[in-house]
């Protein structure tokens, strides 16, 4: 919202009075097959959770440790829920709902830097045809199309500030970016002013669409229908604030989320799946831990177990696992090799990722690694095998639905990427 | 190191001592015979040197060696990482846990391996600390349990346990008095304990040595060392900047053992760097210390309460430097250096060569007084 400065009302316009007043200006947009896109209609339950740990999150402390080894440091590994499956002993609540989670241990990719390895991973590393592929979230919205929940369908929980991110949506056009409420907090002065009384508010959307609509009419441009869907998102968050009111929320899950900001966050973030959002993007940063890697660890891998394993356990009770696809992942793993800091540096050779909901096999570790962890001795994932495989889960062909970019087809995922079908139900 | 300049160096570098591991802690024994190390390997690794010390390396040697320095076979029986070691100043025990939680005391003798006694579960996971009373008959322990334990060094019976006051436990000292553990907590807080009783007498502040940063709490007092009359309490850590990386200023906090209050903060480093590890006391009236920084920046210091500034450091560069010991005589240290080739090289483990680092220790003359 901040970043577009709805304040110039006469440049506003609703996104679905947009799409309904222009619809012959489609074509000009990266549309979907539309045989796809009418099956896509019919997945529209379906949801997604990311959960981005930024930095990198130590695959030797959390899904593939290698206790009593070289690299192995200094944690043990305990049994889960489902025998034979090991995980470090900083997720003890977790290892409790292995039975709902599928663990990736052969991830093999391509960047070790942050800068461009968030970019890479999140928009499914394609092959560079000089276009800028859109992240995962605002891919999922584009293809699932939209459902009825009457809210953003791709939403941001992050720490610091908010806004609106258009630069996620890559080719697709920008209101496919995502709304990003910093600090789980909503967009500042979402409330109608206190002066304003319905009846005028009614009347100056109306004022205000009729000026969009005349202006869009001589200029429209994909930013153009961006600001009339973020003003639209804007007037949905109106009506739905009382999602981010936290004194609503019962005390045994504040307690059980933890107080602290991942907790607060994914307790969110389980409202908003409750309340129908699409995809429900998570981060939490800090997880760059090239120093005293172990102790940040303690910190980190548990302040993550206590929230992950508790939505887990939340989505399977309510039935709400069946449909929603939830990842958590970073833009690589880190080093086997402890560095003098005691800390792991970056290492996309040989990392992991866990995933669980629908469409995804349960209570399962697919792929492996060496003894010490340096690389990956069964068939190693890019993250191209990945995106085919969660679209998979989700309904959607990754290998025959393609972007219509302006006439240029392109595939959602990198084609020489496979679904891995261990992970499919 | 702002006063790097000024500062008077004559330490002497005796000898180099390889080492196949990362390690983690130094200690020597009684009789000053035996350099012990706490591996990251799981073992004790060991060292046999002359009891008086090493001599002096020939004048015209550049690259000091092992000396007369003989590496023994190395200890097992512990899982992870071995954390902590202690060596009791009677000659009798050998005493180390490591961060699954085990507790193993051996004679200290280089020709006794088995275990006197020892405790598969001392602590729920990782033995952050041990300390052994002045006259050697308790051995107090801490952990990430958050508990402190006191153990019966003869037999290993336990002899009292109680909380440690709810965080993270990262270092224990027995006041000289033998009435008084001091314990330094995750948040940087100092617990004065009655540990006969368990009883708290008192909590000082070292929460400078605290941040949380995003949800990683960053910090503690990662190692605490009392002067020799008692009357000074020396807490070590690092001022955070950041989580992650884990940046921050080297620091030493003085504080007056009548009533926690600050008596001096010394900084050793920009903001850049890493923590002062260990510190300890030395018989001439001066601390030493050891602290990690960037890469060649950690620093093995000698500092006086009284002054502003160490008046004595190692010379030449160093890499993170984690554990100091004194020799028996007085008039030698072994520090721990861990090296730290960065972790990135894929090339090299795509062709099979990825080989860990080490932690080489590094054995010095000190300055005449």
């Amino acid at each position: 919202m901040q970043q577009f400065g709805c304040q110039s009302m006469q440049h506003q316009m609703s996104r679905r009075r947009w799409l309904g007043t222009a619809a012959a200006g489609a074509a000009a947009l990266p549309l979907l097959d539309p045989t796809v896109h009418a099956a896509a209609l019919k997945q529209s339950a379906k949801q997604v959770l990311f959960i981005w740990l930024d930095g990198g999150i130590s695959q030797l402390e959390s899904w593939d440790p290698k206790p009593n080894t070289e690299f192995g440091g200094p944690f043990r590994a305990i049994p889960t829920s489902v025998p034979g499956i090991h995980v470090s002993e900083l997720l003890p609540q977790t290892a409790q709902q292995m039975q709902h989670l599928a663990i990736v241990r052969s991830l093999c990719t391509q960047d070790n830097a942050h800068s461009s390895g968030v970019d890479r991973i999140q928009r499914g590393d394609p092959k560079n045809r000089g276009v800028v592929y859109p992240y995962f979230g605002s891919a999922v919205t584009k293809l699932l199309g939209p459902n009825n929940s009457g809210l953003p369908p791709y939403v941001w929980i992050k720490p610091l500030s908010g806004g609106f991110m258009h630069k996620d949506a890559g080719f697709l056009g920008p209101q496919y970016g995502s709304l990003a409420f910093g600090d789980g907090k909503p967009p500042q002065n979402l409330l109608q002013h206190a002066d304003v009384t319905d009846q005028e508010m009614t009347e100056r959307l109306e004022i205000r669409s009729f000026a969009d609509r005349r202006y869009a009419s001589g200029r429209r441009t994909t930013s153009t229908e961006a600001n009339g869907f973020v003003y639209s998102m804007g007037l949905e968050l109106m009506q739905r604030r009382q999602l981010f009111d936290e004194s609503t929320f019962s005390a045994m899950d504040v307690q059980r989320y933890g107080t602290h900001d991942l907790g607060r966050h994914m307790l969110l973030a389980r409202r908003m799946l409750e309340a129908g959002v699409q995809f429900v993007k998570v981060n939490s940063y800090g997880w760059d831990t090239h120093g005293d890697n172990f102790n940040g660890s303690l910190s980190l891998v548990r302040r993550f177990d206590q929230p992950f394993a508790a939505l887990i356990a939340d989505l399977a009770a309510s039935g709400l696992l069946d449909q929603v696809l939830v990842i958590a992942l970073s833009e690589f793993g880190r080093t086997p090799r402890i560095n003098g800091h005691l800390g792991r540096d970056h290492w996309p050779e040989a990392w992991s990722l866990c995933m669980a909901g629908t469409g995804v096999r349960r209570g399962v570790v697919v792929g492996s690694t060496s003894d010490k962890g340096t690389w990956v001795t069964s068939e190693p994932y890019d993250i191209g095998h990945m995106f085919h495989t969660w679209f998979r889960a989700l309904g959607i062909d990754s290998q025959q639905t393609a972007w219509d970019n302006g006439g240029q087809p392109l595939p959602i995922a990198h084609e020489n990427c496979h679904p891995v079908m261990d992970l499919l139900q | 190191m702002t006063h790097s300049e000024s500062v008077r160096s004559e330490l002497r570098l005796l000898a180099k001592l390889p080492a196949t591991c990362q390690l983690s802690m130094l200690r020597y024994s009684a009789d000053g015979g035996l350099l012990l190390a706490a591996g990251r390997d799981a073992r004790l690794h060991r060292w046999k040197l002359p009891p008086e010390g090493l001599p002096l390396p020939a004048p015209d040697q550049k690259q000091p060696d092992m000396g007369s320095a003989e590496s023994l076979t190395p200890l097992t029986g512990h899982n992870g990482w071995v954390s902590c070691l202690a060596t009791s100043a009677d000659g009798r025990w050998l005493i180390s846990g490591d961060t699954w939680g085990r507790l193993i005391c051996r004679a200290q003798a280089a020709d006794q391996s088995e275990p006197v006694w020892q405790h598969a579960e001392a602590h729920a996971g990782w033995l952050r600390a041990m300390a052994l009373s002045p006259d050697s008959q308790q051995l107090a322990t801490c952990g990430a349990d958050r508990m402190i334990r006191l153990w019966s060094t003869a037999d290993g019976s336990l002899l009292q346990q109680f909380s440690g006051g709810g965080q993270d436990l990262y270092a224990l000292a027995f006041h000289p008095d033998g009435n008084r553990l001091a314990v330094g907590d995750l948040q940087g807080v100092i617990g004065l304990w009655d540990h006969h009783t368990g009883q708290s007498l008192g909590q000082w502040e070292a929460r400078e040595f605290y941040k949380l940063s995003y949800i990683q709490e960053v910090g503690g007092v990662r190692g605490l060392a009392w002067n020799g009359a008692g009357t000074v309490l020396a807490a070590a850590g690092c001022i955070p900047e950041n989580g992650g990386f884990v940046q921050g200023i080297p620091a030493l906090r003085l504080l007056n053992a009548a009533d926690g209050s600050l008596l001096q903060q010394l900084k050793l480093g920009d903001n850049q760097e890493g923590f002062v590890h260990e510190v300890t006391w030395h018989p001439q009236d001066y601390w030493m210390g050891v602290c990690s920084g960037q890469p060649g920046r950690g620093r093995f210091f000698l500092h006086r309460s009284s002054a502003d500034a160490p008046f004595c450091q190692n010379p030449a560069p160093l890499a993170n430097c984690h554990s100091v010991a004194l020799h028996t005589g007085g008039r030698q240290v072994a520090v721990l250096a861990n090296e730290g080739t960065y972790g990135q090289q894929k090339s090299m483990a795509r062709e099979g060569l990825y080989p860990g680092n080490t932690s080489p220790v590094h054995l010095f003359e000190l300055p005449a007084d």
